[in-house]
């Protein structure tokens, strides 16, 4: 007995670092994902989602959303990297989770996707706030398009949206492009216009709106047309990532396999872009793609290697800077030919985009503007999809010295002219009046 | 191996329709599949639509229509519909009697199987104008014909004292007055700020009706539009010499004050749907040119529009400092005439002391030596000839200090 619990404490010493990973600077990727589900059938109903998931390395963790035991750090220490909040209809979260907690736990740079569906509570409109998406208020609204719907046998009443107002960006719904569209089922959102932290990834159609299908309208919508956002996403200047969405059957197993065919069009696809879609956007939430780190910015005179303390006015010198992109599983050197630096005091004196070599390095050259001052290299870089990059490193600038100035101004000829004369005169003088005979 | 002939037990029967919507325009039959619990083919049945009963309206528009039954697939259809079958939303009650008396006690169905459905229709519209009115008098000030199907290129122009108004007619492919759930009209500002307003229909006619205008009971008594639907809404700024209405309601929210008092090009849009309609439309009819009052200091702001993400990541515009040009200074040349000027008074002096005949005897005393030697410093500091002995040897002796 005793040497089993002894054997048993030390298999357990060499877990602990095991059970500590979770994502690091070094390997962004998030690794243990809680999902909160208010009804476990989600398990079934959901599986191709789960499984992808799964097979790309996720620890899920299966809970119900009203689990009293459900807690997101362990003395101080979170113990999950990303959430999933899959219950529409929970008005209050078992154990110590709150709207609160949430809260927190994206602001410790952890990744969120929270779905609402027609039952929407105010717990999750209250969490979806606080990223900037704001729900609609008619708890019976879903959203409508008669002119964009997928055409259906079984569901007359136009609430199955066919939707192809998808973001432009590789960083967030990856290269391939979604050919098929993306089915939806849901509620509409807005998103709040003095957040620009928040986009939109898919939009809805401009015929769209969002009203209780089964009654009359008796005064305008509130949320119509392309102002209506079916999906968006949010990267918080600590770079968390989180994915809202107004139909949580977006991510189920029947409309990932159903063909589409949207209203008014003749072509009709076997399988919807759902899959496509949701895979994308997840790679993208929990940091598998578009997470960029930036080295020390580097900077020295023109033929020299060494980092001067200080500069002088009107030096050339040479800036440059290492930035990797995270493919998922290794730092691949980043490419792209927006990168810019900010020679900066107060205002930048020199803005300048980079070049790169292709390997990661991006560089430039320029003069050293004739202000003198405490200046800063500036290198602050948002690409839509990617990590927010802000490096800076402070170099003074001085001017002239007093023996860095030209030595004889042309100008001054005559003067300096006139100086030598007379000492050119004086010594002629004194010789011959002091040896004339 | 489940082998269900046991007359114990009766079998029941499930009815269930492939598609449960319909298409009026395209007279597309209605199927019917009878098939036991377990999958297996159901017996000669007649099955009948005992009734059809449409959302709106009491009674039902099909009665005990028994179903044809096709043998290849299966399917009991109906394909023929009388003619009040109209677009809309229908609960239809199915019932199914077995044809032989044996197999009653056999199998077991519900009494009646209700199944919604929706029929579908193409729509038309017909008759679309657009016009804007002086209010006063209800005199037409520009009328034009819509083509709904084209993107309009309709120009107009209107003041706040003047109405807009949008008839048109949707009829239903039997010939009824059709209300659709969505019927809205989008005025869009430059600005990107969107106002939605209502279509309201009632009677033949569905009509739009914006009026912009001072005088709530003027346009009440003043409707032509007595049984046609219209938005009235008024402001509450009022020149001076208007005359009061007796009933003035300070708290109406004018539809100046709604469009925030922004002047200037609105495009509309005319955007009609509906579950049952097949051939929902979304029109860019045009512009209008709205001229409205001054914003007065208290009126609420236009609500923020969101900017356009792909703007605001983009590289900004390079900089490059613009250096200080240095001062213009006189050309080189003058300065060397200059010199020469200067130099010339030296040269008369030697031209004068050889003139007078000097002639230089013993050479250097120590005073001349001294003297010169301090001159040479002086003239090498003044030169920068750092490589001189002498100022080696000073700079030396000055930095040990």
């Amino acid at each position: 007995m005793m040497n089993l619990s002894r054997s048993v404490a030390l298999i357990s010493l060499f877990l602990l670092p095991l059970l500590s990973l979770s994502f690091s600077v070094d390997n962004p990727t998030d690794r243990r994902v809680l999902v909160l589900l208010d009804d476990l059938s989600l398990k079934s109903s959901h599986s191709i989602f789960f499984s992808t998931l799964k097979s790309r390395g996720f620890d899920l963790d299966f809970k119900l959303a009203e689990d009293s035991k459900l807690a997101l750090q362990r003395y101080g220490q979170y113990l999950y990297d990303g959430l999933i909040i899959f219950a529409p209809s929970t008005e209050r979260f078992g154990g110590s989770l709150d709207s609160k907690a949430i809260a927190d736990f994206v602001d410790s740079g952890r990744d969120l996707i929270l779905s609402a569906d027609t039952s929407a509570s105010d717990l999750i409109r209250g969490i979806a706030l606080e990223c900037g998406v704001d729900f609609d208020e008619d708890s019976s609204a879903m959203v409508i398009d008669h002119s964009s719907f997928s055409v259906s046998d079984v569901d007359g009443d136009h609430t199955l949206i066919a939707a192809d107002d998808l973001v432009k960006s590789h960083a967030i719904l990856g290269k391939t492009k979604i050919e098929a569209p993306v089915l939806f089922r849901g509620v509409a959102h807005s998103l709040n216009p003095t957040n620009n932290l928040v986009l939109k990834v898919l939009s809805a159609s401009p015929s769209a709106y969002s009203a209780n299908p089964s009654s009359k309208l008796s005064s305008p919508p509130q949320l119509t047309g392309s102002a209506i956002s079916l999906v968006s996403v949010m990267q918080a200047r600590n770079n968390a990532r989180v994915v809202i969405s107004g139909s949580l059957q977006l991510f189920s197993d029947k409309l990932f396999r159903s063909g589409v065919q949207k209203a008014g069009s003749p072509n009709k696809y076997e399988k919807s872009g759902n899959e496509q879609f949701v895979t994308e956007l997840s790679k993208w939430v929990f940091h598998e793609r578009g997470h960029l780190k930036a080295g020390s910015l580097v900077h020295h005179r023109v033929g020299e290697t060494d980092e001067p303390a200080i500069y002088r006015i009107k030096d050339d010198l040479e800036f440059s800077v290492e930035i990797l992109e995270w493919s998922g599983k290794s730092w691949e050197p980043y490419v792209a030919d927006d990168v810019q630096v900010q020679f900066y005091m107060m205002s930048p004196y020199v803005l300048k985009t980079l070049s790169t070599d292709k390997k990661g390095l991006f560089h430039t050259s320029f003069k050293v503007p004739d202000v003198y001052g405490v200046f800063q290299f500036k290198v602050e870089y948002e690409k839509l999809g990617y990590t927010t990059l802000s490096l800076s490193k402070q170099i003074p600038v001085r001017p002239y010295r007093h023996n860095e100035y030209e030595r004889f101004i042309p100008t001054a000829y005559p003067y300096y002219g006139a100086c030598f004369t007379t000492m050119a005169g004086f010594f002629v003088f004194s010789f011959v009046y002091l040896y004339h005979k | 191996m489940f082998v269900l002939y046991d007359f114990r037990f009766a079998v029941p029967l499930i009815l269930s329709l492939p598609s449960t919507v319909i298409s009026v325009t395209k007279k597309e039959p209605l199927k019917v599949k009878v098939i036991t619990v377990l999958g297996s083919k159901a017996p000669a049945l007649n099955v009948k639509l005992a009734q059809a009963l449409c959302s709106g309206s009491k009674g039902s528009v099909i009665n005990n229509q028994e179903l044809k039954f096709d043998a290849d697939s299966a399917t009991y259809f109906l394909d023929s519909f009388p003619k009040n079958f109209d677009v809309g939303k229908y609960t239809f009650v199915f019932e199914i009697l077995p044809d032989e008396l044996a197999h009653e006690k056999v199998y077991i169905t519900e009494a009646q199987t209700k199944v919604p459905i929706a029929a579908t229709g193409a729509i038309s519209i017909e008759n679309a104008e657009i016009s804007v009115l002086d209010s006063d008098v209800g005199s037409v000030e520009s009328q034009k014909k819509l083509d709904l199907t084209k993107d309009g290129a309709v120009s107009l122009s209107a003041n706040h004292l003047q109405k807009l108004r949008l008839p048109y007619q949707l009829t239903t492919p039997l010939g009824h007055v059709f209300k659709p759930h969505q019927a809205f009209i989008k005025l869009k500002h430059e600005s990107q700020v969107e106002h939605v307003f209502l279509v309201k229909a009632s009677g033949k006619k569905s009509e739009l009706v914006i009026v912009e205008f001072l005088n709530v009971l003027l346009s009440q008594e003043n409707s032509l539009l007595s049984n046609i639907g219209h938005i009235e809404l008024d402001l509450p700024e009022r020149p001076e010499k208007a005359p009061r209405p007796p009933l003035w309601k300070e708290d109406f929210l004018g539809l100046v004050e709604k469009l925030y008092y922004l002047s200037g090009k609105y495009e509309i849009q005319l955007i009609i749907g509906d579950a049952s309609m097949e051939n929902s439309l979304l029109s860019n009819i045009g512009h209008i040119e709205l001229d409205l009052p001054e914003r007065p200091e208290k009126a609420p702001r236009p609500p923020l529009q969101p900017t356009d993400p792909y703007s605001r990541y983009g590289p900004k515009a390079e900089i490059s400092h613009i250096f200080r040009v240095p001062e213009k200074l006189p050309a080189k040349q003058l300065s060397l005439v200059f010199l020469g000027l200067i130099v010339l008074p030296f040269i008369a002096f030697l031209i004068g002391l050889t003139r007078l005949g000097v002639n230089i005897k013993s050479f250097p005393s120590l005073v001349g030596a001294a003297t010169s030697a301090v001159l040479l410093l002086y003239v090498l500091f003044l030169v920068e000839g750092k490589l001189s002995i002498p100022f080696l040897i000073l700079r030396s002796l000055h930095q040990k200090i």
